[in-house]
């Protein structure tokens, strides 16, 4: 940052000297001394880090002030005191919002100072009424308070503290017949972060909107399991969610900056399922119907909720596969057809065998490595490549300890691996020479 | 987008309005009970020496927490939500509570969770089990707790204003004396 201020003041002293040597013209000058004028406005993350320590700062030292002589003071003087951030917080952003300031260091400061203030507030009404109540009551209280939060500041970082209240509200709820409030939140959440990535595809702000945006996904997905009472259908859903996430992160009109969130996210959940399917024992143990994993005891209407879940997140997920499939970008489609595969498995080939369906499974998994390492060699990528190589010998090393397999199996198994790396290695060779 | 540009500091005022409502409504709510509420005096417990106090906060443990239940609410008991639970005044002036009501209950009650403990009987988690305290006082506090709450001794109490189905914890009383009072005395070596 401080590079690009003294790079800008050096040009903007060099104009006149290639004015006059006719290197541009006057206009031309003009236009750069006027694109240059901006200076340290747009800011960095430094200048919006340091706004909002800065800010926690003032708002620690102004309660630690008040907190030595808190025990004289009255309840109202405490309630008002415990207010009296929040109120400056949302002094500031009207402020910011009213003279157009849309620095980082202004939007950051102020959003994360507002959501905790918040928590601020709520803590000393509690502590001034001497209120009993649990960390997973006042987390949720702060969850629902927080929500607008990140609208009204534009601050990613006000985004990425609900997620985790939100998280930690739907990981340990007050009470568990609250967890059904999660998703709605979500998706009412969702459209602010949506807004940074698209509007500021470039910058660091939307990469780290997309992370948070797809770790609460991914994190959401898999403390679903409450609402399902069939693993089989919690299995479904994940691979759903997980199919979703790493459409996203490929599709080709999608920013540069941050489709890998989504994608990594997405894929690394993906192959953890096929790796999990790819175990005979898996489906041994799915195959028992029947088994009510509903002992919260939560309300009957839990599992149509789930149900629901699992409608919703296929039907994003068809749309997002048939957008793909459009484009005939069907190697971006592979690894999120997984749950296409996995319903193959699950009705037709495990009720003849628990075996058959594995199988697939692995094969599927030796498929996708190999495609991975495929794609990686013809953009010769190190990190696919190794990514592809990877996944083929944690398969093969699963179907090692897996005690299921005979000798003979295990040595198919092994022997496939083998070939495929052989493979691997021809293909890259060939292509060096080939370059 | 340039619309929603001019929308927002409303936006911002609503969002302002709206927590300022969500908490001025709870203050409001509590500032009520805190007025208004009928006083109650539930003798204290020995401290869970697990859970002595945490933070700035001394852990109150009431003595009477333990209720009855019918075989009717035993079998259909709410394992997971909060209860409606009566607080009775006994002729020694203190309170306990009666035991699990519904919500039209005329008398005085409190929302809390309701564990069961032994055969026919429940244990009440009240709302009002911390009184928050200067964190220089709290730890002799904690002590001077211990001692006057012991089953021997039987010296500490806590005041508390029940209204509209919450409680809030007025003052925490050691010997007939409220807590700040008490220590006050003992730094001035009073009567121990």
């Amino acid at each position: 940052m401080l590079g690009k201020q003294v790079f800008a003041r050096w040009l903007k002293g060099e104009l006149p000297t290639l004015v006059k040597k006719g290197v541009i013209d006057a206009e031309a000058a003009g236009r750069i001394a006027s694109h240059y004028e901006a200076g340290p406005a747009s800011g960095g993350w430094m200048l919006a880090a340091f706004g909002a320590l800065g800010a926690l700062c003032l708002l620690g030292g102004v309660i630690l002030v008040f907190a030595h002589n808190w025990q004289h003071l009255g309840r109202f003087t405490k309630v008002a005191l415990a207010l009296a951030p929040l109120a400056v917080c949302h002094g500031l952003a009207l402020f910011t919002r009213l003279t157009e300031r849309s620095s980082p260091a202004w939007k950051e400061g102020v959003g994360i100072a507002m959501n905790l203030s918040l928590a601020a507030a709520l803590g000393i009404v509690s502590q001034t009424y001497n209120l009993g109540g649990t960390f997973e009551e006042f987390v949720k209280i702060w969850t629902l308070l927080a929500l607008p939060v990140p609208y009204v500041t534009g601050s990613v970082g006000a985004f990425i503290l609900w997620c985790a209240t939100a998280l930690l509200s739907f990981g340990n709820p007050a009470d568990s017949r609250d967890l059904w409030q999660f998703w709605p939140l979500f998706l009412a959440a969702l459209p602010f972060p949506v807004f940074v990535i698209r509007t500021e595809s470039h910058g660091p702000r939307s990469s780290i909107a997309a992370i948070s945006l797809a770790l609460t996904t991914a994190i959401g997905a898999v403390l679903s399991h409450k609402f399902f009472a069939d693993t089989n259908l919690y299995l479904l859903f994940l691979l759903l969610a997980g199919g979703a996430l790493h459409i996203l992160g490929v599709a080709p009109e999608v920013g540069s900056s941050w489709k890998n969130p989504f994608r990594a996210i997405g894929g690394l959940g993906l192959v953890a399922a096929v790796l999990f399917l790819s175990w005979d024992d898996a489906w041994a143990h799915l195959l028992r119907d029947g088994i009510n994993y509903n002992r919260w005891g939560l309300p009957g209407w839990y599992t149509d909720y789930g149900v629901a879940l699992v409608a919703a997140t296929a039907l994003g997920w068809g749309w997002l596969a048939l957008g793909e499939l459009r484009r005939k970008n069907l190697s971006g489609c592979f690894l999120a057809a997984a749950p296409v595969v996995y319903l193959i498995a699950k009705y037709l080939l495990a009720p003849q065998s628990t075996f058959l369906a594995s199988l697939l499974f692995n094969l599927y998994g030796l498929a996708l490595g190999v495609a991975t390492i495929r794609s990686a060699a013809h953009e010769r990528s190190v990190g696919r490549l190794n990514a592809g190589m990877g996944l083929i010998a944690v398969l093969a090393v699963m179907r090692f300890v897996d005690s299921d397999l005979s000798m003979v199996l295990r040595g198919v198994a092994f022997i496939a691996v083998g070939l495929a790396f052989f493979a691997a290695n021809w293909m890259m060779i060939r292509k060096g020479r080939a370059s | 987008m340039t619309g929603l540009k001019k929308l927002l500091p409303l936006a911002i005022v609503a969002v302002a309005l709206f927590h300022f409502a969500a908490l001025g409504s709870r203050v409001w709510s509590l500032e009520k009970v805190v007025s208004n509420g009928d006083r109650h005096l539930f003798m204290a417990a020995p401290a869970d020496p697990v859970d002595y106090f945490s933070g700035r906060y001394v852990a109150i443990r009431l003595d009477a927490a333990t209720i009855k239940l019918t075989p009717e609410q035993r079998k259909n008991f709410d394992y997971q939500g909060r209860h409606w639970v009566g607080i009775e005044r006994g002729e020694d002036g203190f309170s306990r509570f009666s035991g699990v009501v519904d919500e039209n209950h005329p008398g005085p009650k409190v929302r809390a969770c309701v564990w069961l403990s032994g055969e026919g009987e429940a244990r009440v988690d009240p709302p009002f089990s911390r009184f928050y305290m200067n964190e220089k006082l709290a730890p002799m506090a904690e002590t001077a707790y211990t001692r006057a709450a012991n089953r021997t001794q039987r010296k500490a109490w806590v005041a508390v204003r029940v209204g509209d189905g919450v409680g809030v914890i007025e003052e925490l009383y050691i010997e007939g004396k409220p807590v700040a009072e008490y220590l006050a005395d003992e730094s001035r070596g009073g009567k121990r």
